[in-house]
């Protein structure tokens, strides 16, 4: 598997520490919830969930948080990166039912992905994100603009419903066919823990250490079930994680 | 199924197959190594073990070439003393061979008391990685030094000792002083120290630069070392190198190996597509009149 190059087309500053990455770049069909790894030569290589792939044109929505996330903060239009992927197992999206798409933080990246394709399918969904301020809202106005419901949590109520967003599965689960859910792993343990006492078909999507992305290091271990977020995920079934002994 | 017979014996241990997991492959968690040993494998290696844990290096650790893979970890392991924990969730009647690696003999010394436990069956010295310096190469390129870890280690296990070697031009002399020493078995072959240039980026692809080849173009090297190994001292072989297939494997085994190691052909599969080759194996030995794999030993050394 070789990389293929990607060109920096822009580098929008979102909020804080949270950037869009635009690359315009060649690979294979890479579906809502397929990661693909980055490579700065000497500098790192990192795994990146996209979130929107269409025409040659990637989205990558990214949390600066150590050395390289750092470095693609500061690459500038016409920079050259490298890639290689689609990797992993992606969300299944069918083109009928009710969808819930759940998350946070930064995790949201392949839900409004699947925003989009459900949308193209004309699918109804709603798409519920937790964040702890209104500074950090991310992706409600792209949801809505999509046709979908969304609604936004915060922690402090600055905006929207204060809470989280696993408040609103509480009490809104029955309207729903499938859920997807990706965030922090507080977040995709409680989301677990719910879907599995309703009985919710739920696809949950992991983030890990990647290092080599084929599934044979072992980092990207999903602790306890022998399951590795890069081979067998990162997007999951609850019923595979509770197969697997998953227990949050 | 049939009545053939994939049961072998090294150095006195019953294994239910001769498919063992190969050390650096999804070996360093207890989870993994479960559902490895659920996957089918005869014996589990782990991950080269170190007195203190190991960050190792930081990604790209592996390039695809098209003759096979290179990866350079950097030893990254959770340290030898988190090897209990490692083995908490095997059962009883799994078969465990605990890799060791380190700097000094007493690294080595320390790696084999620690391994002393009820649930490890096998040392496999690992004195042949050929990415990390002082650990790998430089160790088995000197052949007192090696013997002197030799020495250190048979004198405080019990366990049956077997040397992981690397391509070296001298194997065979340090084969027949190693057996001189005790050493009960031979894990044929480590990875060899390669490079991958990105036609990308120009440059090279892993971030140690160097890092070890495996796949199919090593394996008729290893072949050819088990192949020589065994028509010299006919001992307990572990043919590791390149297996992609069942052909492969019988290759190794026909060479003289008494069991096979697993590594690249696990990429980008999962564990448990070890099925695949362990169902070749019992057709292969069937379609040819073989009742256990025992009796395709060596076969490729007979007039």
């Amino acid at each position: 598997m070789n990389y293929v190059k990607a060109y920096v087309v822009d580098n929008i500053h979102v909020y804080r520490d949270v950037y869009h990455l635009i690359l315009r770049t060649e690979i294979e069909r890479l579906l809502p919830g397929h990661f693909i790894m980055i490579w700065i030569p000497e500098v790192e290589e990192v795994p990146m969930a996209p979130s929107l792939y269409r025409d040659g044109i990637m989205r990558i929505t990214y949390k600066v948080v150590g050395e390289t996330t750092g470095y693609m903060s500061r690459l500038d239009r016409g920079e050259k990166i490298y890639i290689r992927g689609p990797l992993g197992k992606p969300y299944k999206l069918n083109g009928y039912g009710r969808y819930l798409l759940i998350g946070g933080g930064v995790g949201v990246a392949p839900l409004i992905y699947s925003a989009h394709i459900l949308s193209e399918r004309g699918v109804e969904f709603t798409y519920v994100e937790g964040v702890p301020n209104s500074n950090y809202e991310m992706f409600i106005d792209e949801a809505i603009s999509l046709g979908g419901e969304a609604l936004l949590y915060t922690e402090d109520g600055s905006k929207g419903v204060k809470g989280y967003p696993t408040e609103y599965l509480k009490t809104n689960y029955r309207y729903y066919d499938y859920i997807l859910a990706c965030g922090p792993d507080e977040f995709n343990r409680a989301v677990y823990r719910l879907c599995r006492e309703y009985g919710l078909n739920c696809q949950i999507s992991f983030e890990r250490i990647v290092k080599c992305g084929v599934g044979v290091c072992g980092s990207c271990v999903l602790e306890g079930t022998g399951l590795l977020v890069c081979l067998d995920g990162p997007v999951f079934n609850i019923s595979t994680l509770y197969e697997y002994g998953y227990s949050p | 199924m049939s009545g053939v017979s994939l049961e072998i014996e090294l150095s006195g241990i019953k294994l239910r197959n001769p498919f063992i997991l190969a050390s650096g492959f999804i070996d360093d968690d207890p989870s993994l190594l479960s559902r490895a040993w659920k996957a089918g494998f005869g014996a589990l290696t782990t991950k080269s073990l170190t007195p203190k844990p190991r960050e190792g290096y930081k990604p790209p650790i592996i390039a695809f070439t098209k003759a096979g893979y290179l990866n350079a970890v950097g030893l990254s392991n959770p340290g030898v003393d988190s090897l209990p924990r490692l083995l908490s969730k095997l059962p009883r009647e799994s078969k465990v061979i605990v890799s060791i690696a380190g700097s000094t003999v007493d690294d080595f010394r320390y790696g084999a008391e620690k391994s002393n436990l009820d649930n490890v069956d096998i040392i496999e010295l690992n004195l042949s990685c050929p990415h990390v310096k002082s650990m790998g190469m430089d160790i088995i390129h000197d052949i007192s030094y090696s013997l002197d870890i030799i020495d250190a280690v048979v004198s405080t296990s019990d366990k049956p000792v077997y040397i992981k070697l690397g391509l070296t031009d001298t194997y065979l002399s340090l084969v027949s002083k190693a057996l001189d020493k005790g050493v009960s078995g031979f894990t044929i072959m480590n990875t060899i120290k390669a490079l991958a240039i990105d036609t990308a980026s120009l440059k090279p692809i892993l971030s140690n630069v160097y890092g070890g080849l495996s796949g199919p173009a090593i394996h008729p090297i290893a072949v050819r070392m088990v192949y020589e190994v065994y028509r010299e001292y006919q001992v307990p072989i572990i043919g590791v190198g390149g297996v992609m297939d069942w052909e492969d494997v019988v290759e190794f085994i026909a060479a003289g190996a008494s069991a096979v190691g697993v590594g690249s052909y696990l990429f980008l599969k999962p564990v448990e597509s070890v099925k695949d080759l362990i169902n070749d194996l019992m057709k292969f030995l069937e379609d040819n009149g073989y009742g256990n794999v025992v009796d395709l030993r060596g076969v490729a050394h007979k007039k």
